[in-house]
């Protein structure tokens, strides 16, 4: 009984930030408090009239579904070799693939900094989108490689046997094979590239700036409820796409291994 | 061996052989297949049978020799552009089309769409599977899988349709159902089968010719009676049902005669000579199946032997009988009511007649 209860409490503790954060989005006062002193949408009408934040919400967008898409499609090729070609160690080069993961993301941050003012992309959108790439390919090189392995071999000597040449065997029979694998890598990255904030930090600069990093220097500027207002907005969200993406998929292809 | 008319020959396999990391996967094969024919490649795992299949149908290239269809050597072809279809182990129908666009496939790959829709459903009906073209291959029994692959893969109707032990995964009464199916699709459609399996019965039951292979090498290649009745080795006659082996020492060769005399025993065994014949003094072997042997004082030759055991399996019943040549199995009909099986320890005497021995090199 204890036992139930305290899984009820942690179940209930888990999203209450996020119930407090929408809740007092709706506030009518000018600062951010809780409980809210009355119920009003003008905050959400200050975000959305905005040309600032509008501007920042469309660069994240654009940032987060270019840097999903090159993952998606380096992953995909890079999860061919390793399952598909058993290329030499090609564990280890999964496992370098997944290293941003457990990397300190504050030293991802110096190091790119690094990297990309010698390279002159520092404070521009493609520096933003390389950084990106890198910080989602564990998230998408994971369910492609799982789905390729799910997927049988078999069917492209099928489909050989059958007449077809390899592109049309990679297009009608390949890719549909992995295309669950491809739908969570594409889906997965571009959550946690729109809602990057520690890496980022270091290398926006005044002419390339993301949602969550604006978010984050609005806070420290200001306690205006429109930041709450904005994360409500990202909250529905990515909200939004986990349900697209459990529907379509299930979500256990990337909690469970293989 | 049947007469080849090399009109007929369709694929020749020409001293073919395939390395893996330095092991002869496929050991210098050889082998015609005619025009029609239904060919079976039989074996225990890792015979090589499977390697020389993928070989025919383009995945592996051979180490050395040639593969020649229709006398032209396509052993370097991608398997695309070989007319030759194949039915997977695992069947490998693609998961994400329903069973007309699965068996669509060969025809769309191979750009032949005029009257597509006619030939798909012609093919859908020859494997009786009218009103499943629009479920999916997860949404089906696995005796249908089995004929959306066969369907898919004849509809192109290749040359040369080979099969990987398509019926391994089935039950026995499903398998046996198939089997009868697929020689008569075989039969109507006059297209060339070559089908791999482990399984000497199956083998035996559909093949106008078996090809029996061990260690990456063809032992023997003829019909379904050849191979049973005259084994050449004695991997074949111990792979492809149950056989006696009785030991002993040539005492003399003619050209159409060999006299052997049988170990343990004062009979003198006169069998026709085979190209196994050896020189006088050498020792052979004989092969007898225990179908063939008979109890009591009957055939044209006779040991004294004792019952060790039997076992009861409907129709017949095989005694393990222990003889002065040495031990025998005796498989006899069971008929009921015709008194009672022998008992173990009593003495019989067992015998078989002259045609029933094939000579084995020792």
């Amino acid at each position: 009984m204890t036992s139930r209860i305290i899984a009820v409490a942690v179940l209930l503790f888990l999203p209450l930030p996020i119930v407090i954060v929408v809740l007092s989005s709706f506030t009518s006062a000018g600062y951010l408090s809780f409980p809210i002193k009355g119920v009003s949408l003008r905050w959400y009408a200050e975000f959305l009239g905005s040309a600032d934040w509008l501007r920042v919400m469309g660069t994240s967008a654009l940032l987060a579904l270019i840097g999903a898409t090159v993952s998606t499609a380096a992953s995909l090729g890079a999860a061919w070799a390793v399952v598909r070609h058993r290329i030499r160690f090609g564990t280890v080069y999964e496992t370098i693939l997944l290293t941003p993961l457990i990397f300190p993301h504050a030293a991802i941050g110096v190091i790119m900094i690094v990297t990309l003012s010698s390279l002159g992309w520092l404070g521009t959108f493609t520096g933003l989108v390389l950084v990106h790439c890198i910080l989602t390919i564990p998230y998408a090189y994971r369910p492609v490689a799982a789905a390729l392995r799910k997927a049988d071999p078999a069917l492209e000597e099928a489909a050989a046997s059958l007449g077809s040449r390899p592109w049309r065997t990679f297009w009608q029979v390949s890719l549909p094979a992995v295309r669950p694998g491809l739908v969570t890598s594409l889906l997965f990255s571009f959550i946690i590239s729109f809602d990057e904030v520690t890496v980022t930090m270091f290398l926006v600069g005044p002419f390339v700036m993301t949602l969550p990093v604006q978010v984050f220097s609005e806070v420290l500027e200001s306690a205006s409820p429109v930041i709450a207002a904005v994360s409500a907005t990202l909250v529905l969200f990515t909200s939004a796409m986990v349900f697209v993406l459990d529907r379509v998929i299930g979500i256990q292809f990337f909690v469970e291994r293989d | 061996m049947q007469d080849t008319d090399s009109e007929a020959v369709i694929l020749k396999i020409d001293d073919v052989s395939k390395v893996f990391d330095g092991a002869r996967a496929v050991d210098r094969v050889d082998l015609d297949v005619n025009e029609g024919e239904f060919v079976t490649l039989l074996g225990p795992s890792g015979c090589g049978k499977s390697t020389l299949l993928r070989m025919i149908a383009g995945f592996e290239v051979p180490s050395s020799g040639r593969i020649l269809m229709r006398g032209k050597d396509m052993s370097r072809d991608p398997a695309y552009q070989r007319e030759i279809g194949m039915v997977f182990q695992n069947l490998a129908l693609f998961p994400h089309m329903n069973v007309y666009d699965n068996v669509a496939f060969g025809l769309r790959a191979r750009k032949r769409t005029d009257d597509l829709d006619r030939r798909v459903r012609e093919m859908i009906s020859m494997v009786g599977l009218e009103g499943f073209e629009s479920r999916r291959t997860g949404q089906i029994s696995g005796g249908q899988r089995q004929r959306v692959a066969l369907a898919r893969s004849l509809v192109t109707a290749p040359d040369v349709l080979l099969l990987d032990e398509p019926l391994s995964a089935l039950d026995l009464k499903l398998r046996r159902q198939l089997q009868v199916e697929l020689k008569r699709i075989q039969r109507e459609t006059g297209i060339t089968f070559i089908f791999v399996t482990h399984d000497q019965e199956e083998a035996l039951s559909m093949s106008d010719r078996i090809a029996v292979m061990t260690a990456g090498k063809v032992d023997q290649y003829g019909s379904a009676v050849d191979i049973y009745h005259k084994p050449q080795t004695e991997f074949v006659a111990r792979f492809v049902g149950e056989t006696n082996f009785l030991s002993g020492s040539v005492c003399s060769v003619t050209s159409e005669q060999t006299e052997l005399d049988l170990d343990g025993t004062d009979i003198r065994l006169s069998v026709a000579t085979t190209s196994a014949a050896r020189r006088q003094g050498e020792r052979m072997s004989v092969s007898i199946r225990p179908e063939h042997v008979l109890l009591g004082a009957r055939g044209e030759y006779s040991v004294p032997a004792r019952v060790v055991s039997h076992s009861f399996s409907g129709a017949t019943i095989t005694y393990a009988l222990d003889s002065a040549a040495g031990p025998l199995l005796a498989q006899v009909p069971f008929q009921p009511g015709r008194g009672h099986p022998l008992l173990p320890g009593e003495t019989v005497s067992a015998g078989w007649p002259n045609d029933a021995i094939t000579l084995i090199p020792a």
